[in-house]
This record gives C-alpha cells, structure tokens and sequence, in this order.
C-alpha cells in the first residue's frame, strides 16, 4: 500500500515537472497577410527561428489582404492580437493615433537591431514619438509607361511635367480616341498632384499640426485644374469614361491589357501585377520621374510598404522583438524570407541579397526603388492623407468634375471645405 | 400538458436563442452605439444626438436617400408589373407551359449572388456583350455603367430580371380566381381588359399588397448590386443607402456614424411600410368584404 502511494506521488510529481516544462516554453502568434510566395517564405522564415531559439514556439495565422484588416481590428478590440503583426503604414492612425496601440519597438532595441534601418524609414513608423510599426520595405509612386504603345506613338519618356501633358494629343492624334498615356484613378490623382504641389510649393497637402489642408484657395485651385488639364488634352482618360468600364482593378481593364492605357503612376512595389496582365509581347519600363526647375523635393509618396509591429497586449515582447530582428536582420531569417516582401529595408539583409543575386537591378520594382533611393524627398506624408473618407471625397469631385456637374473652381472649395472637415474628424 | 409546453420551448429554444444573439442584441447595440463616437479600437465615447447632427449636415446622406428611394420607386413598380405580366401569361393552358415557369423561375434562383452581379457587369460594360451586340446594328457604344442615369438603369433591370419569386406567387393568385367571376363577365358582355382590371386585379390586391411590401423592404436594402457593379458610381449616383453604411462603419471605421445611418434607413422603411398598411384600405380588397374594406 505504501509503495503504491509512494509511486501514486511520484507520478503526480513527473506530470507536474511536465506541465511546469511546457509552462517554460513561449509561445508567440504572429499574422501576416500576403500571396502563397510570402506564406511559403515566412513560415520557412520562421522554422529557422524555431530552430534557433528552442524554447520559443511561434504560431502563424495568415489570410489574403480581403478580409485581413476586419479580422486583424476584431482581435485588437478584443485585445486578442497575435504578438507580431504585419501592419500597413495608413493603419497608425486608425490604432495607434498616440503611439499606444502597439509597443514601443524602441524600448527592445537590445535585441532588435535599429541601426540597420535609415532614420527616415523608421520616423514613417513612428506615433507621438514611440516606433509602433518596423518597416519591412519601402515603396513610392513612380512613372511606368508600356514600352511598346510609346514606341508606336513615336514618343520617348516623358522628362518633365509638360513633357506628360503634350504627350496626351500626339498619342490622340497618331493612335486614336482610346489610346492615352496614362491611366489615373483617384488615388493616383491626388499623389500625383501633391507631388507636382510639393515640387512647386514646398508644401505637403495635409497640415498634421493644424489638422487641415496646407494648401491655400489658390493653390488647391491649381491641383483641380491640372486634372482637369489632363483630362482636357488626352493625357488620362476621364473617370467618366473609366467608370463605362464597371468596377474592377486598372489591370484587368480590357484598355490596360490591349496597351491602350500606356502607363500608370503606380507603387514601384505593386507594379509587377501591371506588368503581368498586359498582352504579351508588351511590356512595362520605369519613366523618368519629372522633376520642376529648381525643387529640392520631388514629393515622393514615399511610405513603407509593409512594417511589423508588437501588439500592445503582447506578454512575450522581448521574444516578439527577437522573432523581427531574426527575419529582418540575421541571415538564416532575410535569406529564407528573399524578396517575398519586396526589397528589404534592412542594410544587412539587402547587402546579402544583392550580393547573391537575389535582387537584380532589371526587376521593375528593384529598378523603381532605386530611382526612389536616389530622388530628394525629404518632406513626410501625412498619415492621414490616406484617410479613406478624404480620398472618397477627392474621387467624387473628380467625377462630379467629369460628369459636368460642377465646375474646377466649385470642386476646388468644396474639397477644401469638406475635405477640412474630415481631416478634424479623423485627427480629433 | 406542461411537459409537453417545456419540451416545445426547448426545441424551439436553438432559433430563440440564435434571435436573442445574433439579431436582437446586435439591434439594440446598435441603437446605443448610434449615439456614441466608436472606432471599434477605442472605447465608445457617449456624445448624444451628435451623429444625428452631422447627418443633417451631411450632403453625402441626402444623396444617398435621394439614390435609394429613386432606385426603390424605379424598381418596385417595374418589377411588380413585369411579374404579374409574365404570371399572366403562365395561367394560359399552353403547351410547354411548366418549361417556361422554370425558365422564368431560374433568375430568382440565382438571387442577389456576386456572379451574376459580376455578369451583369460583363453586359453592361462599354466592352462588354450589349455593346458589342449593338454594334452588329451600327449603333455606337453607349456608357451604360458611365453616365448617372444608365448606370442606375443597369443596376435596376438586374433586381427587375429577379422578378420570379412575385411571379410565382401572382400565379397561385391567378389560379386562385374564381372562374365562375370570369363566365358571368362573359355573359354580360365584357371584354378581356374589363375581366382583367375589373375582376383579376380587385381579386389579387392582397397578393400584390403582400408583394409590394416584401420587394420594397428588400429593395431598401440593396448591397450586392451596386458594389459590385458601379462601385456607386459614377459621381455617387448609384451610391445606395446600405453601402453607405457599409462604408462608413467597415471602410472609415466610423461605427456611431454607420449605426446611426442604419436606424435612419430602419425609420424609413418602418415609416414607409406603415404608410403602405395604411393606405392598404382603400384599395387592397380581402375575400368577404364589401367593397374596401
């Protein structure tokens, strides 16, 4: 009878040890959202960080982009956000307008390797002074026209903005009613703009301190009439005559894939899709990027393409951090990972990847980021020039413009006034 | 007697709890929700009538009111008028008749779904099927889904092709006439359009009252169309109500706001409905009645 207690004690006292080792072993979540390449990439990424810290387990929930902000919102207000999010640069505002959504990646800087990332990069991340997202890669808008439609109008890349503006009636003129430059929806639009603004004025459109538009009535006169400009002389089609088309991407517009539509004003790092929808033999080059006389800043829409953060609910921080640093900066991590999250921002991992051939110089988004890398920009955009209300408003005046029922002047005040409001709405 | 009483409730007990959860609460949070500032991430912050206020303010809302009771007043009569034609037609004796009440039937089938949302927009496109059928005729293409008004036409005719499940139901209303009605008109004389309007349609007011009211409440709160197809557009013009609030809760994460617009669209159609029933007494006539009743 005493044995069997004895032997009844022992076996409670191995089940405990047992429970009290996996009490011991972390475990982190970590989201992401992406195509299977990135998938595939990030979990291998993430085996080898399981290898290399064995007392850390991580658990991957990833989606495709619809449905990946719903999902990812439910569980922050539920507090019940994975440890390591991939999180998108407009999404600071909507979770972290005072920097206190997500940790503070500064406090954990002894295992996640700062120095890696340029001071720019990492202030784009940055709420109220506390970095809540770590860019992964960066993207900006620039030029790409179809190399095969300019050549049969006879033209070459347009240098500067007027080069642009003439192009619209020689394209007219020697290919027809349906043949245009560029193709522009709103959102391109309003980027574009502010970067001519930007070049001209030295000014941002949004005013973060004073929470409305930097612009004057004159100057956001100016940005409306150079749409309507364009529209005028054949440059972009009109949103009139896009809409004819229904809803669907830029991309899978029979225009686009015929060639018709000869360029786009686009994410370096979202241009391969462009790219790939286009009729064979046809293809994409990068454009020279107008520059006016004089400007110190092109106006660059220049935002990370993607970051990760650290949920602010997060009890394993410091692991969280560690998993980051594995993926961005150690070489197991960036070599697994490759470009399944476009060029890396991290020096140590694009130095790697260039050197073995990884990144090649001819890729239209590699090509795109490195005329970004050597254009001026130092003017920040506004996180909330995104707002999705303030960019709505934008592509209903541009219809409303196109559709007759207002005039560029009228459009101009409205959005000035209306747009105002929003910005204080968003920024309260 | 008492068992048997438990043992029913508890059987219905799966669909009152499944209302109590996913429709009653949702409904009155709502409610509450409508009068705070909530962005799902931060908790709502009480501000009274403020969300009602800036509706009053805001253009977007009234455009979007003016687009939805225009598609809802464009769409209840066509669709009714068409289905009652069509049932009409299907209470003939004709040969191969039960063929053609499925085929008829078959849209209705297919429903609200984003396929056909997504066809119709194959159609409809300045590319697309109608165009190119046009063109065979020389006519040039036309912006069906780029000009305001075709755009709301094209949304329209596709709740308006979904017309069989009104005709399925004015059948079995037609059906249910009483020959006799129709052999004493004869007698006296009347014609097919006096039987028509003097008899079948004083007799089938109950079924197009119940008709009318289950379209439009339905029409009320159109989404798939109009998201699918035009986005809203062009220029707002087939922005309906429920994508607006869709937007304003799930793309500006403005939840007061989009609550706040949902009990405005609920008023509305509660308050359109009971003009309806009102109104239902001077012309809907029951079985039994002496005149209206």
């Amino acid at each position: 009878m005493k044995i069997k207690t004895i032997a009844f004690l022992v076996g409670i006292a191995s089940v405990g040890s047992m429970v009290s080792v996996n009490a011991n072993a972390e475990e982190l979540r970590m989201s992401w959202w992406g195509g299977n390449s990135r998938h595939a990439a990030t979990n291998d990424a993430v085996k080898e960080f399981e290898k290399a810290n064995p007392t850390i387990s991580v658990k991957t929930e990833y989606t495709g982009w619809g449905g990946h902000l719903e999902r990812l919102t439910t569980q922050i207000a539920g507090n019940t956000e994975p440890d390591v999010m991939q999180t998108n640069w407009n999404w600071m505002p909507i979770f972290s307008a005072r920097g206190d959504g997500f940790k503070d990646l500064l406090d954990y800087s002894d295992v996640l390797d700062l120095s890696q990332f340029d001071e720019s990069a990492l202030a784009a991340g940055t709420n109220d002074g506390k970095l809540n997202g770590l860019p992964i890669s960066m993207a900006a808008r620039v030029f790409y026209f179809n190399k095969d439609t300019w050549d049969r109008a006879g033209l070459a890349y347009p240098v500067s903005w007027d080069d642009i503006m003439k192009a619209g009636p020689i394209f007219k003129e020697k290919l027809g009613d349906e043949y245009f430059p560029i193709i522009l929806e709103g959102r391109d639009v309003i980027a574009m703009n502010r970067s001519f603004m930007v070049q001209k004025y030295g000014i941002p459109m949004v005013d973060d301190v004073n929470k409305k538009i930097a612009y004057s009535e004159a100057q956001m006169l100016e940005f409306f009439q150079m749409y309507a400009d364009m529209i005028k002389n054949h440059v972009a089609p009109s949103s009139k005559y896009v809409a004819g088309f229904g809803k669907a991407n830029l991309y899978e517009h029979k225009p686009w894939i015929n060639g018709q539509w000869a360029g786009v004003y686009m994410w370096n790092s979202a241009i391969n899709k462009y790219n790939d929808n286009l009729k064979p033999p046809m293809s994409l080059e990068l454009g020279f990027y107008p520059m006016l006389k004089g400007s110190k800043d092109a106006g660059l829409f220049y935002k990370p393409a993607q970051m990760f953060s650290i949920g602010k609910n997060s009890e394993n921080p410091e692991d969280a951090a560690k998993l980051i640093n594995f993926i961005l900066n150690e070489p197991a991590g960036y070599n697994a990972m490759g470009l399944a999250r476009g060029v890396p921002l991290s020096l140590a991992a694009r130095r790697a990847l260039s050197l073995d051939g990884t990144i090649k110089d001819d890729d239209l988004s590699v090509a795109g980021l490195s005329q970004i890398n050597d254009l001026p920009k130092h003017i920040l955009t506004s996180a909330h020039f995104e707002n999705p209300r303030f960019l709505g408003l934008f592509e209903e005046m541009m219809e409303k413009m196109d559709q007759g029922d207002i005039s560029v002047e009228d459009a101009a005040k409205d959005f000035m006034s209306k747009g105002n409001r929003i910005l204080r709405r968003a920024m309260r | 007697m008492y068992e048997n009483h438990r043992l029913g409730l508890l059987y219905i007990s799966p669909y009152i709890i499944g209302l109590l959860l996913f429709t009653a609460f949702p409904f009155l949070s709502s409610l509450i929700i409508s009068f705070t500032d909530y962005d799902l991430i931060n908790p709502p912050e009480y501000i009274g009538l403020d969300n009602y206020r800036y509706m009053m303010e805001d253009e977007t809302f009234y455009q979007s009111m003016w687009v939805t009771f225009a598609y809802v007043f464009l769409t209840i009569p066509l669709k009714l008028a068409f289905a009652l034609f069509i049932a009409f037609v299907l209470n003939f004796k004709l040969r191969g008749i039960k063929f053609f009440r499925t085929a008829y039937y078959i849209p209705s089938i297919l429903g609200s779904s984003v396929a056909i949302a997504v066809l119709w927009r194959a159609i409809f496109s300045l590319d697309g099927l109608l165009n190119n059928f046009l063109g065979i005729f020389g006519v040039e293409a036309i912006s069906w889904l780029g000009e305001p008004v075709f755009a709301m036409f094209s949304v329209t005719l596709l709740r308006v092709w979904q017309f069989g499940s009104a005709m399925v139901i004015f059948l079995a209303a037609l059906q249910s006439v009483p020959q006799s009605q129709y052999e004493a008109a004869l007698i006296d004389g009347a014609s097919k359009w006096q039987m028509f309007t003097k008899i079948t349609i004083p007799l089938i007011t109950p079924v197009i009252f119940f008709n009318f009211i289950m379209q439009t409440t339905q029409a009320f709160q159109e989404f798939t169309a109009p998201y699918v197809i035009t986005g809203g557009g062009p220029a707002k013009s087939t922005y309906l109500f429920s994508l607006y609030i869709y937007e304003t809760a799930f793309k500006y994460f403005d939840l007061g706001y989009g609550s706040a617009l949902a009990w405005v669209l609920f008023v509305a159609v509660a308050i359109f409905t009971a003009i309806s029933f009102k109104s239902s007494k001077y012309w809907v006539f029951y079985s039994g009645d002496k005149g209206g009743k």
